[in-house]
């Protein structure tokens, strides 16, 4: 009996804990297959954090990381968004995949819960949520660039475009077909594979037979990593070029001397950021973690916690309604690590940084184009 | 064309045969004890982790490195695996099947997350050995040695399980187990020794499956066990659970339908092609290809 | 000479006694009979001889080993084999296979002999037919060694059990019930072939119901009632034991 009484005051104990500290959730996959970028942006977050709390805080208010594990699905991500809900997260940043970012998305909208997210897929925004606004650029930026260095540049006479089922990367797929077919590109073949496959030589020796001279691979790095190996090994002499996710130090394992000679498509790696602020960051990230920052995807969910902070510094209050409200059309050509921050009214990242990079003989991505 | 098809043989014959050694397995132990070890696939997954971390360890440059690691690997694989009849399997003997089945489940459900927690939940890459890396390109059509060696192994295998279960004394003595433990027992037979050898034979087919397919797609995950353990459980329903070329059959079988219907269908399709014919079959033929009827007692 | 000598056994299944308190002993190279009504314990005490249950109280001594808490299969090896009121062989083998099944525990070649065919394997190899062969011709079942089992009638399929049995030349064999279900001309042959088995000096202990069958092989019959031995004695005095008729009669008749 007497435990049952007791929970409700340790329930409005733990309410005025709670209230002192501004929580900032993180919710990221920390494990599975994506758990190398969890980790780093729950990392990145951890150090942004930590460096702000020790510079005063903003607006009288300290900051404190709540992380959730949504494994990139989104059963996980649902229940995630919940749980950093009701543990009185104001800004939650994440996820890492659009899959989980889409399923999480209306219930921290309905919260009044700020989210920002390095999800590329276009239906992010369909809902055009006040809340949500996107740390990276959606998949038309991307999809334009890649078919305009496809046709106009590398000038490829006959295209093979592949995906998996994922949100994200039926998106870009679809968005690098009609850019490409804008530019009156040749695609001979379009499929997708199962994530979690691991043999795809039976769909390669059937492109082997197309004669293409490039394959273009929408979805993530381990399978693009097979892809390109399992290319390599049957001989097929087409040129192998990665959609943005395939930007991971696994990449080069799985691939391992098989990677060498294929291209990426994304925004520049962590080292390549030339801003003075970027390097900084990389630097502490690597004293503090003795590791390198995995991925590029890393440092913009850190922009996206940049530019909360801010919005939060500029209209001197830390409500999550107005600052969602400012960031919205108010933040332009913002200096941030991963160069200039514009967010327009539907929360879209405008801009476009992206390069395309090739991996050389020793196995170290040069820039070849941008 | 022709080519092209040779090539789509070959992919589909590498990636059968890799499903037909954990198949293997399952139908071995069936075979013996009308168990359907569902914890085989994670033992797998033990030993593709617990090679990786002994060929690191090894450093795998030389092949004297290559044969010691994968001797450890095998012997600690081995170990779990008879702790695991012992712990898990041997008090259910006597009581009713499911019990069997519900205790095979969750000694999985341990194991996989014993990976986990040794291994840590992110993908990891299986080191890179230094033989079996070339490849021979005949008219266009290529083959690794990977592959080769992978179809050569394969033959030698089955040859000498066949033997084994058909000429040893051992093999005589795993036959009349099929019976029942007791009759077996009254005629001298050591039923723990045999069913553990069973097991181990098992673990031991499943490992080299395991790390052929370490050395051949290079990512590993803790929970990839499922997903082989399925695919091989089904290729030994298939082949007809219980016959050992029939596991075999049933994963090379596999490999074909969705070789086939991903190269000359669909990729999009491949999976729902490939497990509607196979419904088809076991409609048509309910014991699979190569099953018999159970053993009955007369 | 003494071969089995079973003192003071008990076995108890919760509360029923199945055997009380029953003492007996065997002698090398005879034929021994053991009867009684249904249910009177006469396959338990064959099971607590092979080793299939523990005893809860008592002695079994073969060949100056105690065996109650033996393995099954050391008990097997030991020298004592039997068949079962219910055929337990596999149908899907040959009948060469099932009595090869036997002799397991005897073969003495290994796997890498058999696998490249070395001359241990081969002269195994070929004592080991010789002793199917020499069991199936005992039997008189050579004709079907290579048949499967599923095929051939159940007088023979009866007859394949008892050449598993004796393959690996066992000192005592424990029958049970092994003319059940047989017509006569094959109980007479079956008869027969018990008898050239008692000549490989092979002891005998036989549970049936045909007495016709009993008193023209035992040497010594054994009757047990409830659990309990109610007589033991030649043939004749047996037939003619009033309390062992009663036990069948009352049975039957009461």
């Amino acid at each position: 009996m007497k435990r049952i009484l007791l929970l409700p005051l340790f329930i409005l104990m733990c309410k005025l804990v709670v209230a002192q500290t501004y929580i900032i959730g993180v919710q990221a996959p920390i494990t599975g297959s994506f758990a190398s970028e969890g980790q780093g942006i729950n990392n990145a977050i951890q150090l942004l954090v930590a460096q702000t709390n020790a510079a005063g805080g903003i607006n009288g208010d300290t900051f404190k990381v709540v992380t959730c594990d949504d494994q990139g699905n989104p059963q996980n991500a649902v229940i995630c968004a919940k749980t950093l809900v009701d543990a009185g997260a104001k800004v939650v940043i994440g996820s890492y995949s659009s899959t989980a970012t889409e399923a999480s998305q209306a219930i921290y909208a309905k919260a009044g819960v700020i989210q920002t997210s390095d999800a590329t897929a276009n239906n992010l925004i369909v809902h055009a949520y006040p809340t949500y606004f996107r740390n990276s650029f959606n998949d038309n930026i991307e999809g334009n660039f890649t078919a305009d260095y496809f046709v106009n540049i590398k000038k490829y006479k006959r295209i093979v475009i592949l995906g998996d089922f994922s949100a994200f990367s039926t998106g870009l797929s679809a968005s690098v077909i009609n850019n490409i077919k804008a530019l009156k590109g040749n695609i001979v073949y379009t499929g997708k594979i199962t994530s979690g496959d691991n043999d795809f030589r039976a769909i390669l020796t059937k492109i082997k037979a197309l004669n293409p001279d490039v394959i273009y691979y929408s979805g993530y790095f381990i399978e693009g990593a097979l892809l390109r190996s399992q290319e390599v090994s049957l001989g097929i002499k087409a040129d192998f070029v990665g959609g943005n996710s395939n930007d991971n130090p696994q990449f080069l394992k799985i691939a391992g001397s098989k990677a060498k000679g294929s291209y990426l498509i994304g925004l520049p790696l962590p080292q390549q950021l030339d801003s003075q602020q970027a390097q900084q960051f990389v630097a502490d990230y690597a004293k503090k973690y003795n590791s390198p920052i995995p991925s590029i995807w890393t440092i913009t969910n850190a922009d996206g916690l940049l530019t909360v902070f801010a919005a939060m510094k500029a209209i001197k209050t830390n409500d999550p309604i107005l600052v969602a409200k400012y960031i919205h059309g108010s933040i332009r050509n913002m200096p941030c690590l991963t160069g200039y921050m514009t967010i327009n009214n539907q929360g879209e990242r405008e801009g476009n940084i992206y390069q395309v990079s090739q991996i050389q003989s020793n196995l170290k991505y040069k820039v070849v184009y941008h | 064309m022709l080519n092209i098809f040779l090539q789509q043989l070959i992919n589909a014959l590498t990636y059968g045969s890799l499903i037909g050694f954990i198949a293997l397995g399952y139908s071995l132990v069936y075979g013996i004890l009308k168990l359907i070890n569902f914890a085989h696939g994670h033992i797998v997954t033990f030993a593709i982790f617990i090679t990786m971390s002994m060929l690191t360890q090894f450093l795998a440059l030389h092949t004297l490195g290559f044969i010691l690691a994968l001797s450890l690997a095998l012997i600690i694989t081995i170990g779990v695996t008879i702790v695991l009849e012992i712990v898990a399997y041997r008090p259910l003997r006597r009581s009713n099947r499911l019990s069997l089945i519900v205790s095979a489940l969750g000694a999985g459900m341990v194991i996989e997350n014993a990976v986990m927690l040794i291994w840590g939940p992110n993908p990891r890459v299986f080191p890179d050995i230094n033989f079996f890396q070339g490849t021979i390109n005949l008219n266009g059509v290529v083959v690794s040695e990977l592959n080769l060696f992978i179809l050569f192994l394969n033959i030698v295998v089955m040859s000498i399980l066949y033997l084994f279960i058909n000429k040893s004394r051992t093999g005589i003595a795993i036959k009349a187990l099929s019976l029942d433990y007791q009759t077996a027992q009254l005629m001298g037979v050591n039923i723990n020794k045999i069913i553990v050898l069973v097991f181990v034979l098992g673990a031991i087919l499943g490992s080299a499956g395991g790390i052929l397919i370490g050395l051949t797609y290079k990512t590993i995950s803790f929970n990839m066990g499922f997903e082989y353990g399925l695919k091989a459980f089904i290729a030994a329903i298939i082949g007809g659970i219980g016959s050992i070329p029939g596991a075999m059959l049933g994963g090379l079988i596999i490999g074909i339908l969705q070789t086939l219907s991903a190269g000359y269908i669909s990729s999009i399709w491949a999976n729902v092609i490939t497990y509607s014919l196979l419904i088809l079959l076991l409609i048509v033929r309910p014991r699979g290809l190569l099953g018999q009827k159970d053993i009955e007692k007369v | 000479m003494t071969k089995l000598l079973i003192q003071n056994l008990s076995k108890q299944f919760a509360a029923l006694v199945a055997l009380d308190n029953i003492s007996l002993e065997l002698e090398t190279n005879k034929i021994y009979g053991l009867i009684g009504p249904n249910g009177s314990g006469k396959t338990t005490l064959f099971n607590c001889i092979s080793g299939v249950y523990k005893p809860s109280s008592g002695n079994i001594t073969f060949a100056h080993h105690s065996i109650i808490n033996m393995a099954p299969e050391k008990i097997a090896q030991l020298g004592i084999r039997r068949t079962f009121q219910t055929i337990r062989l596999s149908s899907e083998l040959t009948v060469a296979e099932n009595i090869y099944a036997g002799y397991h525990h005897y073969s003495k070649h290994n796997f890498i002999q058999a696998l490249f065919n070395l001359k241990g394997y081969r002269q195994d190899e070929i004592h080991c037919w010789r002793e199917v062969h020499r069991a199936a011709k005992l039997l008189d079942i050579e004709p079907h060694l290579r048949l499967k089992v599923k095929t051939l009638a159940y007088g023979i399929q009866r007859k394949v059990e008892i050449a598993r049995a004796i393959i690996s030349q066992p000192q005592l064999l424990v029958l049970d019930e092994p003319a059940a279900g047989m017509n006569e001309s094959e109980k007479i042959e079956l008869t027969h072939i018990i008898k050239q088995i008692q000549l490989q000096n092979i002891t005998i202990l036989i549970i049936e119901h045909d007495m016709h069958m009993i008193s023209t092989l035992c040497d010594t019959v054994f009757v047990l009632n409830h659990g309990k031995l109610i007589a033991s004695g030649s043939p004749t005095e047996i037939l003619n034991n009033k309390q062992v008729i009663s036990a069948y009669m009352g049975d039957e008749h009461a």
